[in-house]
């Protein structure tokens, strides 16, 4: 089958009329100033798919720029019945092929950052410098106290200052830290980076024993010893830059990601900072126990709350920053034989710890 | 049929040229699927959205009844914006942040860097803008031949961050001379294939309407402050002068008690003062815009072929209108019909007088870059 067609060679802008044929090597073009050629059907490249006034626009995977343009629609169909592809529109193979592209490469890229995002932080966090994990704490602390009154702090505080020696009790490689308590309406403890530690005053009302608040203290220097707070500040910035990767990073420089984000820490970070308050305990011969019954006490009293949370939940309470869980309870073991738990404060030192802000 | 009627008479050589606007479908498919896997990719897909519209569009244009065609793929656009972040973005983010680990982030030297990047920008924005208008020259087929801008994307850089600074120097006055002048390489620099288009042309028939857009938006803000000023005064003036009195003096027994509220309708007035203003101040300047689209077409030749433009201000103003509306509504799915409108907008009003000797265009020897864009997706410059 024959039919008139312009051809344009992708060396001039003019065009040329050209005879093609169907042969059984493929399309024959000829014409007048037009080389000769044979285009392979399967080598044909859909320019512009054939529709009611829009001719048929083919190009050859041999050659670039050249352009065959067929307008009769007889020869047209023919053409596309031994080769398909020219006809355009959906193709669900190659529409297979996109989506299978897309979702390897998603889930290989999830799948990268999970690795990084989960360990190169913590790696990094014991690489800062301790100027630098400071001022990451004063920042961070700045935010969070914003309309609390600052009530005592372990470095004027004799009762706070000795809470905390006795918890550090056998651990050498104890970075400083700093035990705040402030008056915020909020029943919760923080650990930042820079090893500050924030126990406000609801807490500290809300707590039993003085073994209760040395629970909850050792729970809390567990996070600074493993640097949570200043590797989920790494992982904040870290998952800053890869938004601005995808979506080009053509935007201002914001300051650091949400607050809530950094003082939430991973159910692994709280197994760690109960395991290390754990060990703390027996080694300062106070029962662990009463950690314990602080997590069952906080479970009873906020649990009905802690669904509410959600994802991004307010960081009004213990359970939204620290979700208590029966396996974190059960974990908890008491003093081993034969070790006598010492007294954690004196009554005196207790009643003066309870009515700190005062 | 239409594009058969040019090649019989087109090996001869004079032509005359005309551009038309041929609608197709597919692009509402096309708007659709691009907004689904722009958020299933989290942005990614962009670059192949991108292409997907500009192959639309383009195949739509038809100059002589002989479409556009564009060549681009997603991957270089991907390819080159990756380019970009791993060269310039990703060592400044990482910098910025060791710095405010290290400093905080209301460091003065913070501030400073910050500085140094809006410099930076500054700097290469016309860079950014050269380089996408190549990249869519080299992509852009007609009759098989390649377009391509020849010239240095640095100097007309340089010559942008020029023109920025003496704009804001010289209170805008120095805009119509150097936007000539801009154009005036971009265009000059512009072939199709072997055939260059010319650009040449005064500034002095732009400083008419700029002169009197310029005085407009001066007038509207100085009447607006007055309005807004005298009216403060006449509805509270009794109230406000006390309180201005006692602004010196801290030890009086305080501000009159309804001065809250008359501080936050002050605020409201101002706002609406403010937001007037722009209005305004758009409307006039689209009628500037359209003059100097207009004057700029009518300075471009391409071999005997002078062009014409019939912008004005009401259309421009329609049009931006309408695509702002169109873009908002659909929270941006409908953004590829926008760019349709621009697009359909410039054919319907473009032509050109003379003719053009078709058989003289040879293809362009112009190398063509690998990838593509990478600065104007960063800085978001391109606006299809």
């Amino acid at each position: 089958m024959r039919a008139d067609a312009r051809f344009f060679d992708g060396e001039i802008a003019r065009d040329h009329r050209v005879i093609v044929e169907l042969t059984p090597q493929g399309l024959a073009i000829e014409g007048l100033g037009v080389v000769p050629r044979v285009w392979s059907l399967s080598g044909l490249n859909l320019i512009a798919r054939a529709g009611p006034g829009h001719p048929l626009r083919l190009g050859h995977e041999s050659e670039v720029g050249t352009r065959l343009v067929i307008t009769q629609e007889a020869f047209t169909r023919e053409l596309i019945a031994l080769a398909p592809h020219l006809a355009g529109g959906f193709n669900a193979r190659r529409a297979s092929r996109v989506a299978a592209i897309i979702a390897i490469s998603a889930l290989v890229t999830a799948g990268v950052l999970y690795l990084i995002l989960s360990y190169a932080p913590q790696t990094l966090a014991f690489m800062l410098p301790d100027s630098w994990r400071n001022s990451l704490g004063d920042q961070v602390e700045a935010t969070l106290s914003s309309d609390g009154k600052l009530c005592a702090t372990s470095a004027a505080n004799m009762t706070l200052r000795s809470l905390g020696n006795r918890l550090r009790e056998g651990n050498a490689d104890m970075p400083p830290f700093e035990i705040k308590v402030y008056d915020i309406k909020i029943l919760n403890a923080f650990a930042l980076p820079g090893g500050r530690i924030i126990v406000t005053q609801e807490l500290i009302d809300t707590v039993k024993t003085p073994e209760e608040v040395a629970g909850v203290l050792a729970h809390e220097i567990g996070h600074v010893y493993h640097r949570h707070g200043e590797a989920q500040i790494i992982r904040a910035m870290g998952i800053e830059l890869l938004l601005r990767m995808a979506s080009g990073g053509g935007d201002t420089i914001s300051g650091l990601a949400s607050l809530l984000a950094i003082l939430r820490y991973s159910r692994d970070a709280e197994r760690e900072a109960d395991s290390f308050a754990q060990s703390a305990m027996v080694n300062a011969a106070i029962d662990p126990l009463a950690l314990k019954s602080f997590f069952e006490a906080m479970k009873k009293l906020l649990g009905d709350r802690a669904s509410t949370g959600g994802l991004f939940g307010t960081m009004s309470d213990m359970m939204s920053t620290h979700p208590v869980t029966d396996e974190r309870i059960a974990a908890i073991k008491p003093l081993p034989e034969g070790t006598v738990a010492r007294p954690v404060l004196s009554d005196a030192d207790w009643a003066n710890l309870k009515k700190i802000c005062n | 049929m239409a594009f058969q009627t040019f090649g019989t008479r087109g090996a001869e050589g004079e032509t005359p040229i005309s551009i038309e606007y041929v609608d197709k479908p597919g692009l509402g498919r096309i708007a659709l699927l691009n907004a689904l896997l722009f958020i299933v990719t989290l942005t990614i897909y962009r670059f192949w959205a991108k292409t997907n519209v500009r192959r639309h569009i383009w195949n739509c244009v038809h100059i002589n009844g002989e479409p556009l065609e564009y060549t681009g793929r997603g991957i270089e656009l991907f390819l080159g914006a990756l380019i970009v972040f791993g060269l310039f973005f990703l060592p400044v983010f990482l910098v910025i942040m060791v710095m405010q680990l290290a400093l905080g982030p209301e460091h003065p030297l913070l501030i400073l860097l910050n500085f140094a990047l809006i410099l930076f920008f500054l700097l290469f924005w016309g860079m950014a803008v050269y380089r996408a208008r190549r990249y869519q020259l080299s992509r852009t087929l007609w009759r098989g031949i390649r377009g391509a801008l020849v010239g240095s994307s640095m100097t007309y850089s340089l010559l942008y961050f020029g023109a920025t600074l003496l704009r804001s120097m010289t209170l805008g006055w120095s805009t119509p001379a150097m936007n000539l002048n801009l154009q005036e390489r971009m265009t000059g620099d512009m072939r199709i294939g072997s055939m260059p288009f010319r650009f040449r042309g005064r500034a002095g028939p732009l400083y008419g309407p700029y002169a009197i857009c310029w005085v407009t938006s001066l007038l509207a803000f100085v009447i607006l402050t007055l309005l807004i000023g005298f009216g403060i005064f006449g509805l509270f003036g009794d109230t406000l002068k006390p309180l201005i009195e006692s602004l010196g003096k801290p030890d009086q027994s305080g501000p009159p008690p309804d001065a809250d509220l008359i501080g936050g309708l002050v605020v409201i007035a101002v706002l609406a003062g403010f937001l007037l203003f722009a209005l305004i101040s758009s409307v006039t300047w689209a009628f500037y815009t359209a003059r100097e689209l207009s004057i700029f077409a009518s300075y471009t030749t391409l071999d005997k072929a002078r062009f014409r433009l019939d912008a004005t201000g009401t259309s421009l103003i329609w049009l931006v209108l309408g695509n702002l509306f169109l873009i908002i509504f659909t929270l941006g799915v409908a953004t590829p019909f926008a760019q349709q409108r621009l697009i359909r907008y410039l054919c319907d009003r473009l032509s050109a007088q003379g003719t053009v000797n078709v058989g003289a265009i040879m293809q362009s020897r112009e190398a063509v870059g690998r990838t593509g864009e990478g600065l104007a997706d960063a800085f978001d410059v391109s606006w299809i």
